[in-house]
């Protein structure tokens, strides 16, 4: 790992710890979790991840994850990504120095 | 279309949700559960529990063979502790140490549980979603890096337990893996009630695998004249998950109804054999085997239906909310015939274990507050839905459609009384407040908006149109007890969740409207039935339809 990716996964480590002690990361995520699903992208990448099973059955946990996962990431609806990035980075303004 | 329901004088026509005419109400006590959920559908030990389908996941090769080795104990052992630590701190309850049984604080065992869940390798614990190794104590992350995988690679460690499910990994496979045994281990750690299946054996020789057409139960009805109020009403029961359980397992009812078992020589239906709940289970009994898809006549239902209910006979459309209530007065009934049937006592509707009562029941907390002395009286009150009124509601962020929320808002605002109110405490006979809570939420939760009024002076019915948006998740957490509305608007309690699953619509006038039925199935597919005709619908015109009756179903996040 070069130098630069360990610091990174310091920080990140660190914001990990944080969040979670402080109880914000249950609040925000489960924020996230009922936009997700109010916004219909929960429902949306079930039948997708069904169809795609249908069309190929002959895959394992780790083939269907790999189609899934860009696209599902991709479906997310812009407005919940700014939102939540939103509450993160008010989060993180309280706590960094 | 007028419907009666139960009011309260001086409620100024708000009417009152209440269990309607046919079941004994008793008060219930305040002792209700407190977390909002109706305690039956966990305590009874007979019915089987639709937890997770992970139970489901076979196993892999590899596994087998460790589970037919030396290694099975170990395996075990360290399986059952790896799933310990990914069970959730349950905030309710208080920790102790085995050591000497002082308390441990919440945050001391999140601190620990962070610290024992963080990647061997990167040290990021990624919010507790790691793979702990079942051979060694290795923990590894498996997004960005992937050190669950490079470990395996390395040093054939096999098997990796996931962090957040509890589950067992296959690297070699890649794929989940799951046996009898270790869900065994899993159930009762992660949900509290182990649930054990039938062996393998049994299955195979008994029973043969349905088609796909009967296991999704997608068929029409046949509107045999005017019977689209009963045909989405029924649709809305075959494809609640819940009910569809329970008739799935009727057979306390099935072999102890005396009207299934009598035999009538005319083949007429008459009082020794019409019984709602017998010809109920005779739809899902077809509907859930079928192999065509041709609609279905429901004769049976019907007649049946008409015995019971004089004011059903006859080929005019009814009102779909009415025949929802009747249908669940039946099964409460049948359910009380069936324990008389089998010598046991009448129990009190708290603690009913009927279809109805362990689905639909819930308790509204009301609470009055007097004006001269400030003392509030609660009273609670049983339920089976929620009767919201539209009519001139404005939408509480203006330019937005009017959406459910703005009418459960409206449902759970304070209201004056009109009529003055003696206080239990200061004995004045003043102006009070009166609020509506929820005290405990069913699994399922039904909602119907008011869109028919009755003009009582010159004995008309009409129909109120107003578009309300219907969200496809709710969230009750401000409307349940312990929580303010205004302040708490934004809170997320994880059990007050709801999907939703079903609406009955109503489509044009009052009285030559017609009644269609929009449902979801598990994988997120939402249905139209029209009658016998069954379509697939977006997601976005489900959103754009509107809405009679809505129902949801718990959805834990």
């Amino acid at each position: 790992m070069t130098q630069q990716s360990e610091e990174l996964d310091q920080i990140k480590s660190k914001i990990q710890e944080h969040l979670i002690s402080s109880g914000n990361y249950d609040i925000i995520n489960k924020q996230l979790k009922l936009q997700l699903y109010e916004s219909g992208w929960f429902d949306k990448v079930s039948q997708l991840a069904n169809r795609e099973l249908q069309d190929n059955s002959n895959q394992n946990f780790d083939q269907l994850f790999s189609f899934v996962k860009p696209k599902a990431e991709e479906l997310v609806p812009q407005k919940v990504k700014d939102e939540i990035l939103e509450k993160i980075k008010d989060y993180l303004e309280d706590i960094i120095q | 279309m007028s419907s009666s329901r139960k009011t309260i004088p001086g409620t100024s026509g708000k009417t009152y949700p209440g269990i309607s005419n046919g079941i004994k109400t008793p008060p219930v006590s305040s002792n209700g559960s407190s977390n909002g959920f109706h305690k039956s559908i966990h305590s009874d030990s007979n019915s089987l529990s639709p937890s997770d389908n992970y139970g489901d996941i076979e196993p892999c090769s590899h596994l087998k063979s460790v589970l037919e080795s030396n290694a099975k104990e170990t395996a075990l052992i360290t399986y059952k502790q790896a799933v310990t630590i990914s069970r959730p701190i349950d905030p309710q309850h208080i920790y102790t140490s085995k050591k000497d049984g002082s308390v441990v604080s919440h945050h001391k065992l999140l601190q620990r549980k962070s610290n024992s869940l963080k990647c061997t390798d990167c040290s990021l614990n990624n919010f507790h979603n790691n793979f702990t190794c079942l051979q060694c104590p290795h923990v590894g992350c498996f997004n960005d890096h992937n050190h669950a995988y490079t470990h395996y690679k390395l040093n054939q460690h096999v098997f990796a337990t996931d962090s957040r499910n509890g589950l067992l990994y296959c690297f070699p496979c890649g794929n989940y893996v799951n046996h009898p045994q270790l869900e065994k281990i899993r159930s009762e750690i992660l949900t509290g009630y182990s649930v054990s299946r039938p062996t393998d054996d049994i299955i195979d020789s008994s029973y043969t695998d349905p088609s796909g057409l009967a296991v999704s139960g997608l068929k029409g009805f046949v509107n045999l004249g005017a019977t689209c109020f009963m045909s989405s009403i029924l649709q809305t029961f075959i494809h609640n998950p819940i009910i569809k359980n329970q008739f799935f397992n009727n057979d306390l009812h099935y072999f102890n109804c005396e009207k299934n078992l009598a035999t009538n020589e005319s083949g007429l239906l008459d009082e020794t054999n019409a019984c709602i709940t017998c010809s109920i289970d005779n739809i899902f009994q077809l509907f859930f085997s079928s192999n065509t898809n041709e609609g279905f006549g429901m004769t049976n239902l019907l007649t049946t239906a008409w015995y019971k209910k004089k004011s059903l006979a006859g080929f005019q459309e009814q009102d779909a909310h009415e025949f929802w209530q009747f249908i669940l007065n039946e099964f409460h009934s049948d359910y009380e015939r069936i324990r008389e049937n089998i010598g046991k006592d009448p129990v009190d509707s708290s603690e009913c274990t009927c279809i109805t009562h362990t689905t639909f029941s819930g308790e509204l907390q009301s609470s009055i507050k007097c004006l001269s002395c400030s003392s509030i009286t609660k009273t609670i009150d049983p339920m089976v839905d929620l009767s919201l009124e539209i009519n001139h509601l404005k939408s509480n962020h203006p330019g937005s459609e009017i959406n459910l929320y703005d009418c459960l808002d409206l449902f759970t605002s304070e209201e004056k009384l009109d009529v003055m109110y003696t206080c239990q405490s200061c004995g004045d006979k003043t102006k009070a407040i009166k609020s509506l809570k929820l005290k405990s939420i069913p699994p399922v939760l039904s909602i119907q908006l008011k869109r028919f009024k009755h003009n009582s002076l010159n004995d008309s019915s009409s129909k109120i149109e107003t578009p309300i948006k219907i969200p496809l998740f709710l969230n009750m957490t401000k409307y349940a007890i312990g929580h303010d509305a205004e302040e708490d608007a934004d809170l997320i309690d994880g059990d007050k969740i709801f999907e939703l699953f079903a609406l009955v619509c109503h489509i044009g006038s009052v009285n030559t409207g017609h009644y269609i039925v929009l449902t979801k199935d598990g994988n997120g597919q939402w249905y139209k039935f029209d009658d016998s005709v069954v379509s697939l619908v977006s997601q976005e015109e489900v959103m754009r339809t509107n809405a009679y009756l809505v129902f949801y179903i718990t959805h834990k996040i």
